[in-house]
């Protein structure tokens, strides 16, 4: 599975669908679909440590939107690249959590070459559904 | 449900309405100024979103969408809200954007174009290696815990104040560089983290500082330009365009977050999630306006530094000090905000809270605000153009009343960010704006080429259609020479 770049949402910004046939794997997606909207070049890995997270949320679209902020937070108050390898999503009744193994890799700009910022992950047409055992999300990054 | 483009009405040549009998829930019509060409150029989400501004409740008299309207989150770029809070009036991020105050300040220079020709590629480079832009450029000043606090609520004045500037520089900022209300205690953590390495850097996507000219045959109104500091031929100008970098972005999906699980009890049902709001007075209205407040603070503290570098650079590379160099700024104005203002209603003055996103206060001439030397010309006003078209300095007037004195901003988009990189290239696009005298220097070139004169609109056009509509007048058009991209 995978995302693809949606360009009839947003003219300032940039839109992608994302889908995977579990949610762990939609939240790993999305978080290659963020770097991608950014990077037009990750560069070599630099062998960065790994580093594991867990986010709880009171639905799996809000815990996408955290997990998606949680992301951007660590770029910009730490200089990492935050890229999810692996993720659980353990959906509850009342609640979603989100247990993610990461890479994070420290931004070098002779390295890792950027296209644009992502400043915030926006609510317009922001989706999570499953359909016919597909995961799919509709996620518009504000840049 | 038919689309809501095809039940505009003219009202003139310059502005079209949306009449609240369109939607269910429109409390007052919705108008969008510009003419045929220009409404054509809009996609139809601007014509839904600002149907749906017109539901928030306490809305005066009109949803509005300037000329240079393209479509944003729950508000149109462009969108204009006044709300009374004593009415009922709400507040919402989504009238705001992410990126609060972001905003364009611009600086006169006594140089001329004859005099530097030569020397703006390398000011150019100077400027480059000098001002941090792009994604993990960190700034000079790095703020934390009470020094933070500080200055969220000094805005400019801590800079000033801490020799980064004039203290003159204070009465050329729209709200004086420093915001009342603004409150710390409302500001999260992880907005403090996520913005506190960024104070003093351009940013990225449509950030910029550009070196400028004011040609003699780009003089419209030769009165105002000489009021406003224009009084040479082909004068260098500094424009510098960014915000309030992570700090603001990260106040803004704070409360987005929260207005969406509370704006349920207060029984606001608004028909998109960006729209998120609350009452002005409730304890979560009266936060995020309180935390917005040190956001707006944030930009005009970024765009001060980023100025104070500017004069730096110029110093060092003339050998002469910025005063020598008559670098003083012109005005600073702000463009994503939600300000407390007295505005006439049916002949009562009343205090409304106007939401701009992607819009600029133009206050005409006599209104209080204006530095006392502009009194009489109205308020500087500030559009940005793209590094091929130029920008424009315009000026507010008396005949804005109906859109509480708001005007453009930009240019606006007219291709998305995916087809502009497909049309165009940036290593290729540098070269030929450097053939055509335009420097430019860039921490990306897909950026560059997303930001590509081509995929915006004709900025004549939007300034003459805010100009028509009496939204404001044009005083100068500004060539670009030299531009630093984020």
């Amino acid at each position: 599975m995978a995302y693809e770049r949606i360009d009839d949402i947003t003219r300032a910004d940039v839109a992608f669908k994302i889908s995977a046939g579990n949610p762990g794997a939609l939240f790993v997606e999305a978080g290659a679909a963020l770097w991608a909207a950014m990077l037009e070049d990750m560069g070599p890995s630099s062998g960065a440590p790994p580093m594991r997270f867990e986010l709880q949320a009171e639905s799996i679209e809000a815990l996408l939107h955290l997990f998606l902020d949680e992301l951007l937070y660590h770029k910009d108050a730490e200089g990492l690249i935050v890229v999810p390898s692996a993720a659980e999503v353990e959906l509850g009744a009342a609640d979603a959590i989100v247990r993610c193994d990461a890479l994070a890799e420290r931004i070098d700009p002779a390295v890792h070459r950027f296209v644009v910022d992502v400043k915030a992950v926006t609510m317009h047409r922001f989706s999570v559904r499953r359909e016919g055992g597909i995961w799919t999300a509709t996620v518009v990054f504000d840049v | 449900m038919g689309k809501i483009r095809e039940s505009l009405r003219k009202i003139s040549d310059h502005c079209h309405e949306i009449p609240p009998s369109s939607r269910k829930g429109m409390l007052a019509p919705a108008r969008i100024y510009g003419g045929d060409a220009l409404l054509k150029s809009m996609d139809d989400a601007v014509f839904e979103q600002a149907a749906n501004v017109a539901m928030l409740p306490g809305i005066q008299k009109y949803a509005l969408c300037m000329p240079d309207g393209h479509s944003g989150y729950g508000f149109p770029i462009g969108g204009v809200a006044a709300v009374d809070p004593e009415d009922g009036g709400v507040i919402s991020p989504g009238g705001i954007g992410f990126d609060i105050n972001c905003g364009i300040r611009l600086m006169a220079t006594s140089l001329t174009l004859s005099e530097i020709e030569k020397e703006i590629p390398a000011l150019v480079d100077r400027l480059f290696a000098r001002v941090p832009s792009g994604v993990g450029a960190t700034g000079e000043v790095a703020l934390k815990g009470s020094r933070l606090e500080e200055a969220m609520t000094k805005g400019a004045l801590w800079a000033v104040q801490n020799g980064y500037g004039e203290p003159e520089d204070l009465e050329y900022c729209e709200e004086n560089g420093r915001m009342e209300g603004a409150d710390p205690d409302a500001v999260s953590l992880r907005a403090r983290e996520r913005g506190k390495n960024q104070i003093g850097t351009l940013g990225s996507g449509n950030h910029f500082l550009e070196i400028q000219v004011a040609e003699s045959s780009g003089i419209i109104d030769a009165n105002r330009a000489h009021a406003f500091g224009i009084d040479r031929e082909d004068q260098i100008m500094v424009m510098i365009h960014s915000g309030s970098r992570a700090t603001g972005h990260q106040i803004a999906t704070d409360y987005l977050r929260l207005f969406l699980s509370a704006q349920h009890r207060y029984g606001l049902n608004l028909p998109d999630r960006e729209l998120a709001s609350a009452p002005f007075h409730s304890d979560e209205g009266r936060a995020y306006f309180g935390a917005m407040n040190c956001a707006i603070n944030i930009a005009f503290l970024n765009r001060q530094l980023i100025m104070h570098s500017v004069r730096e650079v110029f110093a060092d590379h003339f050998k002469k000090s910025p005063r020598e160099l008559g670098l003083r700024l012109i005005y600073d104005v702000c463009h994503n905000t939600a300000k407390l203002e007295h505005h006439e209603i049916d002949g009562k003055t009343r205090r409304l809270l106007v939401h701009r996103k992607g819009a600029t206060r133009a206050f005409g001439p006599g209104m209080k605000g204006i530095p006392g030397r502009y009194t009489q010309h109205g308020q500087p006003v500030i559009v940005g153009g793209s590094m091929e078209s130029g920008s424009y300095l315009c000026a507010g007037t008396a005949s804005a009343a109906e859109t509480f004195y708001s005007t453009v901003h930009g240019s606006g988009r007219a291709m998305s960010r995916t087809q502009a990189r497909k049309a165009f290239n940036g290593r290729e696009l540098q070269q030929s704006l450097g053939s055509r005298g335009i420097h430019v220097r860039t921490a990306s070139f897909s950026g560059l080429a997303e930001e590509a004169g081509g995929a915006y609109k004709d900025i004549d056009a939007v300034v003459g259609a805010a100009s028509a509509a009496g939204l404001s007048v044009p005083v100068a058009r500004l060539k670009p020479v030299g531009n630093v991209k984020g």
